[in-house]
């Protein structure tokens, strides 16, 4: 299967960190390409659109123009369980606050045994809201949740910037185990230039 | 901010303006036209219709416009708006806009203080509450609010009469100016003591919800990463106060109380019921009873456009003096 | 009693109240308005519990038929006008722009007229009465609950969870029922109850008015105008008990309101309870003995017998601030743990075990581990900001004398900096000069300020600028010319690069780098090797609050280290191998993402 994004061009008004705004182009005639059991790296640093390209390529926005397409259908307008997953930055934010974490897992059709031995996940935490448990821990629950058996493409955007090396090292080790075993797409967002190169194949620059 | 900026920004306000004066309007007619009320039997009696010839009442029917069609009326009154001209009054027979102006004349300085007596109040109490929670002054000023925003402000009104008029003494019961005195009479003084309770009562009720709305902001602010990173630097007492949690409660507090003015306009129509004062707010209560539609237009409209002023009056506090709107945050 | 314990009796005992109103105003219907001229305007006594007015009758009754007639009017208007709220508010958010623009004008309308005024013209257009009354009430409370409304369901509909729902293949029925009904339900609950006080203050207005039910009916409202004219007779009591009823059956139905509030978001007293914590305050208990010693009692005054050594090797020389045998653990209700100090809260959920750590003069010392490993907790203790639950024991010496948490931070800003990690420390309302300089608006302040701008290559310029005019970079720098202008004695820098590019880092360690050797003597907390690495002339490495090695900078840098746990984390980096680590320390750690 081919992910592709051709020709987008995207533009959007950004904020700087203490409330200021200032309009910026983001893509401009951009072209962008991955294959099952590629695994790509998409290089930048911070605020040149990383997670604007995240979130083009799953489907969530829509380019101003170009198309972006797995198998030739557009991906903002797939029905049902999207192929393409995306892991977002802050686990704090992607699941629902009144919602307990065995809930926001049925949302993608449940958790396997498997994937809770392989993430650490504890038997407890499912009854738990996302207030009652730490950030990494709600991160292990988004990547099991970005797994279901459905996923063809996954999309990490930055999603273990805030780790030290050997929980770095641990989740990369699964989700690289994962992408081989099942030939999935993998995009790898971050500015750790170092880190791109050891697990992608092939890097873009942004 | 960019002269083509502020002049768009008003040029949208005053159209809004306009569409609201039309819609309250309408709205308002509409809703005096459906009334079953006849202004006819309510101000000239049944027995008296009963006794008058066919002539007379035919007479009063076009004084009070009941012969005349709803639609026709409204774009007749409307008409006459446009040019300035809020009719006549059919209860006191005196142009309606020198009676709104009379009835502010009264009611405006009442209502003025106490919106400032309560704005600075309520600021203080809310300040003061929220930067001990949990102690007993606390305690006192939150009891306080709950009691009385729990309670309808009509009856306060009661009771400070009761309390302070009839029992103590101090203050007269009611009116605006004491009974049986000729007008050119009435002292400076005279006026004071009977706009006291009045404004005694609006400022009361008016407190708590700035009060508490204060004090929930305040709160919010010592609790913030910005309180912390100024305790972690020194800062504390009153200069983390006064540097810091002064600014981040006070915009919103005057914002708050500034489009609370409506409420107050409420209170006020309450308020001198209880009291007879004859403002604005005795005026449009009678003009209600008694069917005279002009005047409870022109109150409506007046009242309607004050509310919008006091928003407005918010909306470019806030723009202004909150710096990330000033420069580049974006105005509209 | 629990907070939700009091509010479920509150809301049982409010619902046993009405139920007596509404059975005893029916029953007391016929007395409420017989008249007994035999009986007029007697005082309260045994038989007439409230008094009589002029016409003889027995208050008791009327006020209780009085309060039961508000009642019914109130909760069927408060159902009423909830049922408008939620159509017009749900109309508004999801059907369009022209559906919205219509709403949020009728919404405007509505509010753009003082309440009272606009109840009275409805009263007036279906002929006054209590169905007139009731009615105005009805169709006018619902601007208020309609926004709440209209505003949850934006936010919902932005919000992550609920876009990532729609790729996970729910349907948009499951949607609306998981997440929508769930978020709005309680809002909706509590707004319709809160609404019934409030139902219950118009109508009485609306009627005192002269605008609901006539004279003849023994409504609140009604009795309380009639009182009025006879007050000066002296009939107090015409007015104080109907009234004083009146307020607190209100009052009741606000406390009830809110208790419902508490008990049908247990989900949102949870997410305050937990903000909550983070709240430094001066309650709480207070520790042990030993701990209350080193965290300072304000009260008792500190004096050198109080600190007999125990045993405990002595601060190295040339340290400036020493902890030694430093141990912090929270009670297990606290387990959330209080962040009192630092910015990024990490340090909850932390604990410290037997600490012993130096911070030399003109040296960086960095210390690295994984989130909740203890790093941010150390830093904490360092800078005296320790919450009040904390059980503290061990020593910490400035200056080579033991001294206690409340002289620590008393320092602050002083001798003692702290760079957070997060830049929403900056006051948005506050212009950067004075922020810098802490309000203090002299020149000479002013030309420290400058100064210590241009070390982080600022332009003075922006001394009159606003942090929000400022780039990410900019505000990091600004941050640390803050510390600068304290005195740059002792700097704990709490994680220098959060998720910034290696460009941007380096320059910040370049600045440290020069702060250090001016003299100051810096705590440098980090996830990140590499940063570690760059400049420090110590490293700590922290596993579940113990300190497992300590290596010198230049041995860092060259490798030269055999501790197995600072072998796996340097070798797992991806600048370094990326080697996987043994099983035994191949654990997920706790901690926080951010």
């Amino acid at each position: 299967m081919i992910l592709k994004a051709e020709n987008i061009s995207f533009d959007y008004s950004t904020g700087y960190p203490c409330g200021g705004r200032v309009r910026r182009k983001i893509f401009d005639r951009f072209d962008f390409a991955v294959k099952s059991g590629e695994r790509v790296g998409v290089f930048a640093p911070s605020g040149r659109g990383k997670t604007t390209l995240c979130r083009l390529l799953a489907g969530y926005l829509k380019p101003a123009s170009g198309r972006i397409t797995l198998e030739g259908r557009d991906v903002s307008t797939l029905k049902g369980f999207s192929p393409v997953q995306l892991i977002w930055q802050n686990p704090e934010l992607a699941v629902d606050p009144y919602m307990k974490m065995k809930d926001v897992m049925a949302e993608a059709g449940g958790l396997t045994d498997g994937l809770k031995r392989s993430l650490q996940i504890d038997d407890e935490w499912l009854d738990r809201y996302p207030s009652e448990l730490s950030g990494g821990e709600l991160q292990r629950f988004c990547i099991a949740r970005a797994l279901a058996p459905e996923t063809r493409f996954l999309i990490c955007d930055e999603i273990t910037t805030m780790m030290d090396s050997i929980n770095k090292r641990l989740i990369w080790d699964f989700i690289l185990a994962e992408a081989e075993s099942r030939n999935l797409g993998l995009i790898a967002v971050s500015h750790e230039r170092a880190l791109l190169d050891k697990v992608c194949s092939r890097i873009v620059e942004l | 901010m960019s002269f083509k900026r502020f002049g768009v920004f008003t040029a949208k306000k005053l159209i809004r303006a306009a569409v609201l004066v039309v819609v309250v309007s309408t709205v308002a007619f509409a809703l005096s036209a459906l009334s079953p009320m006849d202004p006819l039997s309510t101000n000239v009696g049944a027995n008296a219709l009963g006794s008058m010839s066919a002539e007379q009442i035919e007479k009063l029917e076009s004084y009070w416009g009941t012969d005349t069609p709803a639609l026709e009326r409204y774009l007749n009154w409307a008409g006459d708006f446009i040019k300035g001209d809020m009719g006549t009054s059919l209860l006191y027979r005196m142009p309606v806009s020198e009676i709104i102006g009379e009835k502010l004349a009264a009611s405006l300085p009442v209502m003025i203080t106490a919106w400032v007596l309560s704005g600075i109040l309520g600021f203080a109490i809310g300040a003061f509450s929220g930067s001990r929670p949990g102690s007993l002054g606390d305690k006192i000023a939150r009891t306080y609010c709950v009691v009385i925003s729990g309670t309808p402000s009509f009856w306060i009104a009661i009771l400070a009469v009761m309390i302070f008029s009839i029992w103590l003494g101090i203050f007269p019961v009611s009116m605006s100016i004491p009974a049986g005195v000729l007008s050119d009479m009435v002292t400076f003084s005279d006026r004071l003591k009977h706009a006291v309770l009045p404004v005694l009562v609006l400022t009361l009720t008016g407190v708590a919800q700035v009060a508490m709305h204060t004090r929930e902001k305040v709160i919010e602010t010592y609790s913030s990463d910005m309180a912390r990173y100024a305790r972690m630097r020194g800062e504390s007492g009153r200069k983390l106060f006064f540097g810091h949690v002064l600014r981040h409660a006070l915009l919103p507090a005057v914002t708050l109380h500034m489009a609370s003015l409506g409420e107050l306009i409420g209170g006020t129509v309450l308020v001198e019921q209880v009291y007879s004062y004859p403002g604005l707010g005795q005026a449009a209560v009678n003009a209600g009873v008694g069917g005279d539609l002009p005047l409870l237009l022109g109150i409506t409209v007046v009242t309607a456009l004050m509310v919008f002023g006091a928003n407005l009056a918010a909306d470019i506090i806030y723009r202004v003096i909150d710096p990330r709107m000033r420069r580049g945050g974006g105005l509209i | 009693m629990t907070r939700t314990k009091r509010a479920k009796l509150l809301v049982s005992a409010t619902i046993a109240i009405i139920i007596l109103i509404l059975v005893f105003g029916t029953l007391s219907g016929e007395e409420a308005v017989a008249t007994d001229f035999g009986a007029k305007n007697l005082s309260p006594s045994a038989e007439h519990i409230f008094g009589t007015d002029w016409l003889g009758r027995d208050m008791l009754s009327r006020t209780l038929k009085g309060l039961s007639l508000s009642v019914v009017t109130g909760m069927a208007a408060s159902a009423v006008s909830a049922l408008m709220a939620l159509i017009i508010g749900v109309l508004g958010a999801s059907g369009g722009k022209r559906i919205d623009a219509v709403s949020g004008l009728l919404t405007d309308a509505c509010m753009g007229l003082p309440h009272i005024l606009l109840m009275l013209l409805i009263s007036l257009a279906l002929g006054g009465g209590t169905s007139g009354a009731a009615t105005a009430v009805a169709l006018t409370h619902w601007p208020g609950l309609s926004r709440v409304i209209r505003g949850e369901i934006l936010q919902l509909k932005e919000s992550p969870y609920i876009k990532i729902a729609s790729k996970l293949g729910s349907s948009p029925m499951n949607i609306f029922r998981k997440h929508y009904l769930v978020h709005l339900l309680p809002q909706l609950v509590t707004g319709t109850v809160l609404a019934f006080p409030h139902a219950v203050i118009h109508e009485s207005s609306l009627t005192f008015l002269g605008f609901g039910p006539g004279s003849g009916e023994p409504a609140i409202g009604v009795i309380l105008s009639e009182s009025m004219q006879y007050l000066m007779t002296g009939t107090w009591w015409l007015a104080l008990f109907p009234g004083v009823s009146l307020a607190a059956l209100t009052m009741l139905l606000f406390a009830a309101g809110n208790s419902a509030r508490i008990l049908l978001l247990p989900q949102e007293e949870a997410l305050a309870a937990g903000g909550n914590k983070r709240i430094k305050s001066g309650i709480g208990r207070r520790g042990t003995a030993e701990s209350r010693r080193l965290k300072g009692n304000r009260q008792s005054q500190i004096d050198d017998s109080d600190f007999a050594g125990n045993g405990e090797p002595e601060p190295a020389s040339g340290a400036v601030l020493s902890v030694r045998n430093l141990t912090v653990s929270f009670p297990k209700e606290d387990e959330a743990g209080i962040s009192a100090g630092f910015v990024n809260g990490e340090a909850s959920g932390e604990t410290l075990k037997g600490v012993d750590a130096d911070l030399r003069r003109g040296k960086i010392t960095a210390v690295i581990g994984a989130s909740g490993s203890g790093k941010s907790l150390l830093g904490e203790a360092m800078t005296g900001w320790i919450s009040e639950t904390a059980e503290v024991s061990g020593k910490i010496c400035l200056d080579g004398e033991e001294t206690t948490a409340d002289r620590l931070r008393a320092l602050s800003g002083k001798r003692i900096s702290v760079i957070p990690q997060r830049l929403s420390g900056l006051d948005p309302l506050r212009k950067i000069g004075k922020q810098i300089t802490r309000g203090d608006g002299s020149r000479k302040a002013f030309e420290r300020a400058k100064a210590a701008l241009a070390k982080v290559n600022l332009d003075e310029r922006l001394m009159e600028r606003y942090p929000f005019e400022l780039s990410g970079g900019m505000a990091r720098r600004l941050l640390i010319a803050m510390a600068i202008f304290d005195g740059a004695e002792i700097i704990i820098a709490d994680e220098p690069s959060p998720g910034i590019g290696k460009e941007e880092t380096d320059r910040i360690l370049t600045y440290f780098r020069a702060l250090a050797d001016d003299g100051a003597a810096m705590l440098l907390i980090t996830h990140e090797l590499s940063a570690a690495e760059k400049y420090a002339d110590e490293i700590l490495v922290m596993r579940s609050g113990k300190i497992t090695d300590r290596v010198s900078g230049d041995d860092f840098r060259a490798g030269r280290f055999d501790n197995p746990y600072t072998r796996a984390l340097y070798d797992a980096a991806p600048e370094n191998g990326f080697k996987m680590p043994e099983s035994e320390f191949a654990d997920f750690a706790r901690g926080e993402t951010l």
